[in-house]
């Protein structure tokens, strides 16, 4: 039995390096057969050839694709992180803060959309069918329907112009990750309630909900040692994928609230075609996803003992 | 569970608590002065300053688009840095509103007989912000790192004629030139030609750009990646450019640069107090701003051109009767009115009217809007319009159709749309497409294209000679046009000293190419500079360079 566990989780480390790998292949060879160069970014128009292949020569450009990267790779393992190409700068140092500040907004929203999420979930399926299910489906409903900017722009009418209690942009306190944290907490939250719910009215539907009444459990014992724990599998997984997609993905609201998170950053870079920065970024997030993942994996074999005997439950 | 969420309800209610409070700790009022009508205020004037005498002291807030790569100016060239470097550095000369040059750190300069000689005097006195002195040597330092090899910097091509620089004792440098030159001047004035300190570019080596020493109105103080930039008043400035009344240090204590990408959120930024200077150039936000009377808004002169470019190697393009019936198919004022707005004045010279050599009295001979002079020109060219309305070739039975490249970059995309709408409806199929920058210029580099909409900002009348020219032809001709007769003009105009005989050529160069259409001019482009009315006495140049050494905030 131990070897077993031990042979899963190698297993499942493996595959998990290996997709880390792919997306860090797949990043590179998007980014350079895309149309442009980095020169492009180094130097304006007016640009002589004689100054154009220096800066290629310099920069290394003129190897060949494969070998660039699998030098960059073998710097990577060894813990060099590289220069970007544009800034002149370690990525490290680029990085380093940036890549703080998106896990500081995205842990933030992920936990306050999970929180919210979970307590308007579960009170829609209590409360099934009522006036108070029927509020907040509209409501929920409504913030899905909103864009993620223009919720941002009403929010920072509101509290920034009118209200003066907020900063527009900036960060670096507490003050400026109110307004990003929330817009990026409402569709997430919504996504999550819109979960719980539809799967806790399913789990109520069960036969052993009945057997279970019949045993002669208290509603709250089923509720909480029952529908609850069931219905966190679904949820959890989303929350894994989600937190994914805000350390990557917050590009619209770090753009609109001029927050120094990293998708910012990301997306300069591959405005830029700066390898350097791109790989050593989609890395990082991919390190960071797939160890979520894991977590949520191995909640599932927690909540759900059955997952880690038979098939996966998906 | 429950304690779960007692404890999240608790930090969450913390959280916000201590959110609050720290922002009633530096929350600042903003007062707007009732009656103020909103000013707009001409380019060329400085803001009246009622008598007051100026204030010491403040931070005055700007937004900056994009964060600067670096600061280095002789590395990658951007948006930000363009902003932030006059603050920085100096030059040897100042271009002003009028596009004369004016002494700053050179007291004078002199042209030898075949103007292949250029002296410079520096003056007396000046010193990096690290204390060193600011020479003659200082300043071949400078210029030779932007000629050396590997360079990055913008200036590369205006600089390859110079033979070589040379330091005469503490302040004569001397420009020995290949060929005389009338654009080294321009060259000189713009932020990229700044004198930066040569033992703190040792001191710094590759950091150098993080840590920029020159010996400008204001020093680098602070730089927070992604967020701010900040510059501090240089105590010991008393070399301003000789326009400024104030030839002392500036009233500002400091100016802080916040990097704001998104356009929306710098009108809010300025509307919530937090920037007190925008560029804008979005009509609803004009409006907007139009209503405020905390904002004073002023057009800049941009010396920029949007134009539909032709490559005259893709066929049928090659023949000026095709692209003059194209320019007569493009009604530019229905551009100018719907796709932007109205910001913006429609053109018909290639070049922008705010630079020197442009010349109005050519406007009768540019092709007007007139689809019946486009159909002569396009039966005279061997089309002929087929059953369904659509001009085709005779000879090859092929449809007369057109694909425009152009940027991502706004207002690109509606400029392109309208042009479609215009010429479809006179039967020329039109596609656009769209890219992101680098890539659209790199197709457009390699003349994989028929048409493109771009445009150019550039502070002298030379960008004929850059973008036209048979020798460009290969690195920034991307019309891949060529035209002996134009060249010639070019050459001389780009050796030309004397300004009248200098605007004489170019006006002969713009008849050439108003009357061959290579490139469909289609606007001029406006920006209009956002100020808050606290602020007085600034100055703003070519380019919509904002001078604050005379600057200061009313109380």
């Amino acid at each position: 039995m131990k070897g077993k566990t031990a042979l899963l989780i190698f297993q499942s480390l493996a595959s998990r390096l290996a997709s880390i790998l792919m997306a860090s292949l797949l990043a590179f060879m998007i980014l350079e057969s895309s149309p442009g160069s980095v020169i492009d970014s180094l130097v304006g128009d007016e640009a002589s050839q004689d100054q154009i292949a220096t800066l290629e020569r310099q920069l290394n450009l003129d190897k060949p694709l494969l070998s660039r990267y699998a030098e960059y790779m073998l710097h990577f393992i060894q813990g060099d992180f590289g220069t970007s190409l544009v800034r002149g700068r370690p990525v490290v140092e680029l990085i380093g803060e940036r890549f703080l500040n998106t896990l500081v907004l995205s842990f933030l929203s992920i936990s306050l959309a999970t929180f919210t999420g979970f307590g308007l979930g579960m009170l829609s399926a209590m409360k099934y069918q009522s006036w108070i299910d029927t509020g907040i489906l509209v409501a929920v409903t409504i913030f899905l329907a909103v864009p993620a900017f223009s919720g941002a722009i009403l929010l920072t009418q509101i509290f920034s112009i009118n209200l003066g209690w907020l900063p527009v942009v900036g960060g670096g306190s507490v003050k400026h990750l109110i307004l990003p944290t929330i817009s990026l907490t409402i569709p997430t939250a919504a996504v999550i309630s819109r979960l719980v719910r539809s799967r806790m009215i399913e789990e109520l539907r069960q036969f052993y909900v009945i057997t279970a009444r019949a045993k002669g459990l208290s509603p709250k014992e089923i509720w909480q040692n029952h529908i609850l724990r069931n219905a966190l599998v679904p949820a959890l997984t989303f929350i894994g994928i989600q937190t994914g997609h805000l350390l990557g993905g917050a590009v619209i609201i770090e753009t609109l609230f001029a927050y120094p998170g990293i998708g910012r950053l990301i997306v300069q870079a591959v405005f830029d075609q700066d390898y350097p920065v791109v790989l050593t970024s989609v890395i990082l997030i991919a390190v960071v996803f797939q160890i979520l993942n894991g977590l949520v994996d191995i909640l599932h074999r927690i909540i759900d003992p059955r997952v880690g005997e038979s098939a996966p439950v998906s | 569970m429950r304690k779960l969420f007692i404890f999240l309800s608790i930090l969450t209610i913390a959280l916000t608590a201590c959110a609050i409070r720290s922002n009633s700790d530096t929350s600042q009022v903003i007062e707007t002065p009732s009656g103020t009508a909103p000013t707009e205020v001409q380019p060329t004037t400085v803001q009246p300053a009622e008598d007051d005498l100026p204030v010491r002291g403040g931070t005055l807030t700007r937004a900056i688009t994009s964060e600067p790569t670096t600061l280095d100016p002789h590395g990658a060239a951007s948006s930000g840095q363009n902003v932030i470097l006059p603050y920085l550095l100096d030059t040897l000369i100042y271009r002003d509103i009028d596009n004369t040059y004016k002494p700053y750190l050179a007291e004078k300069w002199t042209i030898s007989e075949d103007g292949k000689t250029i002296t410079f005097f520096l003056r007396d006195g000046v010193t990096f912000h690290d204390g060193t002195p600011l020479n003659a040597e200082a300043v071949r330092f400078t210029y030779q790192r932007i000629m050396q090899e590997g360079s990055k910097s913008p200036l590369v091509s205006s600089f390859s004629n110079i033979e070589s620089i040379e330091a005469i004792g503490e302040n004569q440098v001397v420009f020995h030139l290949k060929q005389p030159s009338s654009t080294l001047f321009s060259a000189l004035s713009t932020a990229y030609a700044g004198i930066i300190s040569p033992s703190a570019v040792e001191k710094y080596g590759d950091s150098f750009g993080l840590n920029l020493v020159g010996s400008g109105p204001f020093k680098l103080e602070n730089w927070q990646s992604g967020v701010s930039i900040s510059v501090i008043r240089n105590e010991e400035y008393k070399w301003g450019p000789s326009i400024l009344k104030n030839q002392a240090s500036p009233y500002l204590e400091r100016i802080l640069f916040k990097v704001v990408p998104d356009a929306t959120t710098q009108l809010m930024a300025f509307q919530s107090g937090e920037v007190d200077v925008i560029f804008i150039n979005q009509p609803s936000q004009l409006e907007v701003l139009r209503n405020d009377p905390s904002a004073q808004l002023i057009e800049t002169n941009l010396n920029s051109l949007v134009y539909l470019g032709f490559n005259v190697q893709a066929e049928p393009f090659g023949d000026v009767r095709v692209r003059r019936a194209i320019a007569h198919l493009i009604d530019k004022d229905e551009i100018v009115n719907t796709a932007l707005g109205g910001i913006g004045t429609a053109a018909f010279s290639p070049l922008a009217p705010t630079l020197p050599g442009y010349d109005e009295s050519l406007k009768d001979e540019a092709p007007l809007y007139s689809p019946e002079e486009a159909e002569k020109l396009l039966l005279e060219a061997g089309f002929e319009k087929g059953a369904d309305g659509k001009w085709v070739n005779k000879e090859n039975a092929e449809e007369l159709s057109l694909e425009i490249l152009t940027s991502t970059r706004a207002p690109n995309e509606a400029i392109a749309t309208v042009i479609q709408e215009q010429l479809q409806r006179a039967g020329i199929t039109v596609s656009i497409k769209l890219l992101e920058s680098n890539a659209a210029s790199e197709l457009a580099a390699k003349g994989e294209y028929q048409t493109m909409l771009w445009r150019y900002d550039w502070n002298d009348a030379d960008v004929l000679n850059v973008y036209l020219s048979t020798s460009r032809i290969g690195r920034t001709n991307r019309s891949f046009y060529s035209n002996p007769a134009l060249d010639e003009i070019l050459e001389a105009a780009a050796m030309e000293m004397d300004a009248q005989k200098r605007n004489e050529l170019y006006s002969e160069a713009q008849k050439i190419l108003i009357q061959e259409q290579p490139w469909i001019p289609i606007y001029s482009p406006k920006d209009y500079l956002v100020i808050r009315n606290t602020i007085v006495d600034y100055i703003v140049g070519p380019m919509g360079r904002l001078v604050l050494t005379d600057a200061w905030l009313k109380p």
